[in-house]
């Protein structure tokens, strides 16, 4: 293949602004897909990013398109997920791009990851193709999206592609500025081969499958793949592209993208942005790499039935074969007995893990309120990190503990200024700047701890800004807080499960709060359970669940003993879901409670 | 063996399957009675309105039916229940008592309980029952409110219970029991006391109080679904604590859950069966439990009448209890009653830690006692029953 007739890029866009139906109509429009065959945004595989409207995992599919010029062009379309909680993956994708499609609603305009993602982009030198999509809604303001563009991008909105993916208008001239704009990559044939391993997935006959952009060489079946970090090789069993279905082709070549087969167990013996060469004809020097991707958010997760510890932990691996940002080591809980403490990279992260647990392995699970990685400093000068709050250290053994700040940077229409300002100061936020890109819109910088992000940040933003606020965030540093730990006792005992950490101005009004939702979402028991909330030994809290009172079925006579005794046995089943704690039941959504405050 | 004693294992005098040829060792028989001049808002028994015509067939079936479950033993109690027994001309009654002496053994001071409803009996006909050997009288009485009673789809009102009681008593019955219901969505807890001392005025030896359940299928649960609401837990809990005291200040013991009576006058009938007793059920929908086999007949009133050459096996559907079974059931029973649970019985109970850990928990917060082989459920704490069995079967 000449690399003058390759093009690989990949669209970049703020999350709901058509990316995936846009990738679709391009497909359609090269043959990649016949129409009858398409279902509704074929690039998101998996089950649930079709249902959530999210791609979680980039994939690469390769299409054919003739220009008008005559020439066949080979393009390889990357395809980057688009929720703030995955930029690192976004940031990946690109490295596999020469030139990025920047695709912006034309109702909403240019939006926080709008924003984000073209930098990443520019960073990258990558040639930029502005789209402005949905011009067919009526809400559609072109101009406007030009003035954005040009003021917060420097971009030059005359450029911009004017296009509509869900009619099909524009995808023409979409796929000739591919061919005109974006160049074609850089290689050598002859050199001996160098390739990036941009992602993976794991599939659970094949093992891991790499993704790759070739920038030197080529490789084939047979080939003794070498990585460059750990010196290990694997026979390459397969290459191939997605088109968009796997299919094996005989060889990936200097320029070109797409994956190997090469009998690797692990997604860890492979490690995403490992650079791959040839055993014995090794390239000189590695590819820069990709920086480790560090879990930001934590929580428990516990199987609700203990016997199911060990599909737990089966299903946890097989997941973190396809998912590097997912970490797990097994924790114990006084309350919950055996479970994992799971990290992700953000709330929807570990949301999309849960349910998947839930989903494809049948496990029934209690997760508990997330929470932020804290460093804490003892006053033996030794610094530790904690994961858990349970795991806090007595608080006269603690100097002073640090929690990290995010920048977060926020656009919203002007009239919601106010609202988004008050939030942030009540989630102790640092204004940094506020700037506005055109007359209606406004980006606000603020410095937040990623604590108060966790609990309900998004969507008290989405509430007070009627959906129209977006976000971005990246992590800045960690910062000395005056945090402390809430413990909750259920009849008197403390249950680590439910202790969390908090800022001390707000532990008491939390506390409360918390105790407040427990009282709502524990079901009345036999017994009456007194809940109480406490900072070291110091009471915060108290409230009280009454002890249920009537449960009995009156009338008992000798036609309906069958029927009582299935009842009973019925309503034993059902409680089967909570989780006993002492002589408590506690259905699995009481872990959750920190989350569910006002 | 005395099954109150509460040794069940070696009962077994069938294995799996009935067919009509073992003698069976029971003292207790139940006949369902599925007539009704119309039905209850609230109730999900197995009743037909406009069959009366039918009773004569239906009377000459179940003494039919007899022969099907030859008893060995002397019955110590029979019950009629519906349905409404009282739509039983005093001739069905004695023809099927009749019949009852004639194949199987009637102890001289046999219980013979019959549910009535006020309007369908008078003076003559309790005289008439009470000649043919009825001993116990029920009287489904349930609210004294004409208003509350109407919307139940009761046909009659206080007055017509007063006159049934009396009538009752002049016709000789000494036992008699009056059925009250709590718990009602068209009651306030005044009215529910008023029903209650209104009740007791009449100086009945029994009284039978249940909250009331609401059934899937009933007109009642419809109305439910379409908004009427229900007091809460705490009112009619507060109304079971009144009735209990209430009824010990005047004398009742409780010996279930919802029933009440006087010395000597408690129900041995349902007593048997709560106990864990062998009894045999004849016609539509009755069940009947003899050692390890429950069979309960279906609910077609057509097919039962249809029933040729004492075919009534095909009528019968069949459970079979094993011993764990057996065992939950025993327990769910046994600690309804005031005589409480064996505590031989719970062993299955105490060789789970954890149900163990809860059962010492339940005693130690007093919601059950133990006294002397027995443990005891609190009668404060018969309203939680749910509440513990689940955890302990």
């Amino acid at each position: 293949m000449n690399l003058s007739t390759i093009r690989n890029f990949c669209i970049i866009a703020h999350i709901d602004h058509g990316k995936s139906t846009l990738a679709d109509r391009l497909l359609e429009k090269t043959g990649a897909i016949a129409i009858r065959d398409m279902r509704d945004q074929v690039m998101d595989q998996m089950e649930l990013e079709r249902e959530r409207g999210i791609t979680i995992k980039a994939k690469a599919v390769r299409i054919f398109y003739t220009a008008k010029n005559q020439k066949q062009y080979e393009f390889n379309l990357i395809d980057t997920p688009g929720h703030v909680d995955f930029n690192y993956e976004v940031s990946r994708s690109l490295k596999a791009c020469e030139g990025a499609l920047l695709l912006i609603d034309a109702s909403q305009g240019v939006e926080a990851q709008t924003l984000a993602n073209a930098f990443l982009a520019f960073e990258q030198k990558l040639a930029v193709i502005p789209v402005i999509n949905k011009i067919d809604l009526p809400a559609a303001d072109i101009d406007r999206c030009k003035r954005q563009m040009e003021e917060s991008l420097a971009l030059d909105g005359n450029e911009a592609i004017l296009a509509s993916a869900k009619e099909g208008r524009g995808v023409e001239d979409i796929l000739e500025a591919v061919v005109q704009n974006i160049p074609p990559p850089s290689g050598n044939l002859d050199s001996p081969l160098k390739g990036l391993i941009f992602d993976s997935m794991y599939d659970p006959y094949r093992g891991v499958i790499l993704f790759i952009r070739i920038i030197d060489g080529g490789i084939q079946k047979g080939c003794r793949m070498k990585l460059m970090s750990t010196g290990s090789v694997f026979d390459v069993e397969e290459v191939g592209i997605f088109k968009p279905k796997m299919e094996k082709i005989d060889q990936l070549s200097a320029g070109e993208v797409g994956y190997v087969v090469a009998n690797i167990k692990e997604a860890k013996e492979a490690r995403v942005g490992d650079t791959i060469t040839e055993d014995g004809k090794e390239a000189l020097q590695a590819l820069p790499g990709f920086q480790d991707v560090l879990p930001m958010v934590f929580c428990g997760l516990y199987p609700v039935n203990g016997e199911d510890f060990d599909k737990l932990k089966e299903a946890l691996q097989k997941l973190k074969l396809s998912d590097a940002a997912l970490s797990f080591v097994p924790e114990t809980s006084l309350a919950l007995s055996f479970g994992f403490r799971c990290g992700f990279l953000g709330l929807l992260h570990m949301e999309i893990v849960q349910e998947r647990l839930e989903r494809e392995y049948q496990l029934n699970l209690i997760a508990t309120a997330p929470n932020v990685i804290y460093q804490v400093r003892k006053t033996n000068s030794e610094t530790i990190v904690v994961d858990n709050p349970s795991k806090l250290p007595n608080i006269t053994l603690i100097e002073f503990i640090e929690e990290p700040y995010i920048l977060a940077k926020i656009i919203v229409p002007a009239e919601y200024i106010g609202s988004v300002m008050f939030l942030c100061q009540e989630k102790r936020g640092i204004h940094k700047n506020t700037e506005f890109l055109d007359s209606q819109r406004a980006l606000i910088t603020y410095e937040l701890p990623l604590a108060e992000m966790v609990i309900d940040f998004y969507d008290k933003l989405k509430s007070c800004t009627k959906g129209y606020a977006s976000l971005d965030y990246e992590l800045l540093d960690y910062r000395a807080s005056n945090v402390v730990k809430v413990d909750i006792l259920l009849n008197g005992e403390v249950v680590d499960a439910l202790s969390f950490i908090v800022h001390e101005a707000k532990a008491a009004i939390r506390g409360r709060a918390v105790a407040e939702k427990l009282k709502e979402i524990i079901p009345q028991q036999l017994f009456e359970v007194p809940i109480q909330a406490a900072i070291g030994g110091k009471i915060i809290a108290r409230e009280t669940i009454r002890a249920r009172r009537k449960d009995v079925l009156a009338k008992c006579y000798g036609g309906d003993i069958t029927r009582k005794r299935k009842l009973l046995e019925k309503q034993k089943e059902g409680k089967k879901r909570m989780k006993n704690i002492g002589q408590v039941e506690i259905p699995q959504e009481a872990f959750m409670a920190v989350l569910k405050i006002d | 063996m005395n099954p109150v004693d509460g040794n069940f294992k070696n009962d077994t005098c069938m294995e799996t399957t009935w067919n009509g040829s073992e003698a069976i060792h029971a003292s207790h028989i139940y006949f369902h009675i599925p007539f009704c001049v119309s039905l209850c808002q609230y109730c999900d028994f197995i009743s037909f309105t406009g069959k009366a015509n039918l009773i004569d067939f239906y009377v000459d079936k179940l003494i039919e039916e007899m022969d099907f479950f030859p008893i060995s033993r002397s019955l110590k109690t029979i019950y009629f229940g519906g349905g409404t027994p009282s739509l039983l001309e005093p001739h069905h009654l004695e023809k099927i008592l009749h019949a009852v002496q004639n194949k199987y053994h009637l102890e001289g001071h046999a219980e013979i309980s019959m549910e009535s409803n006020p309007e369908t009996v008078d003076f003559e006909k309790l005289k008439a029952y009470r000649r043919c050997g009825v001993t116990r009288l029920s009287l489904g009485a349930q609210a004294f409110q004409t208003n509350v009673l109407q919307q139940l789809g009761r046909q009659h009102d206080w007055h017509r219970i007063q006159c049934a009681f009396e009538d009752a008593r002049k016709s000789g019955f000494e036992n008699i029991n009056l059925d009250i219901m709590m718990g009602l969505p068209f009651q306030t807890s005044d009215q529910f006391k008023k029903t209650i001392q209104e009740a007791l005025k009449l100086n009945p030896d029994h009284l039978s109080i249940y909250a009331l359940q609401v059934e899937a299928g009933t007109p009642l649960s419809t109305r439910i679904k379409n908004g009427l609401t229900l007091p809460d837990d705490d009112q009619v809990a507060d109304e079971y604590m009144w009735v209990q005291d209430i009824l010990q200040s005047n004398g009742f013991d409780q010996y279930e859950v919802s029933n009440f009576s006087k010395i000597g006058k408690h129900c041995r009938h349902n007593w048997a069966i709560w106990r864990g007793d062998n009894y045999i059920g004849l016609g539509v929908g009755a069940v009947g439990t003899v050692g390890t086999i429950r069979y309960s007949h279906r609910d077609s009133l057509k097919e039962f009448l249809q029933i040729r050459n004492g075919h009534f096996s095909t009528f019968l559907d069949q459970e079979f209890l094993p011993l764990q079974t057996r065992q939950v059931e025993r327990v769910m029973l046994e600690l309804r009653t005031s005589q409480g649970v064996l505590k031989s019985n719970l062993d299955f109970v105490f060789q789970d830690r954890q149900k163990k850990t809860f059962f010492e928990h339940l005693i130690s917060q007093k919601y059950i006692v133990q006294r002397g082989d027995y443990y005891v459920v609190q009668p404060e704490k018969f309203f939680v029953l749910s509440g513990i069995l689940d955890k302990i079967i």
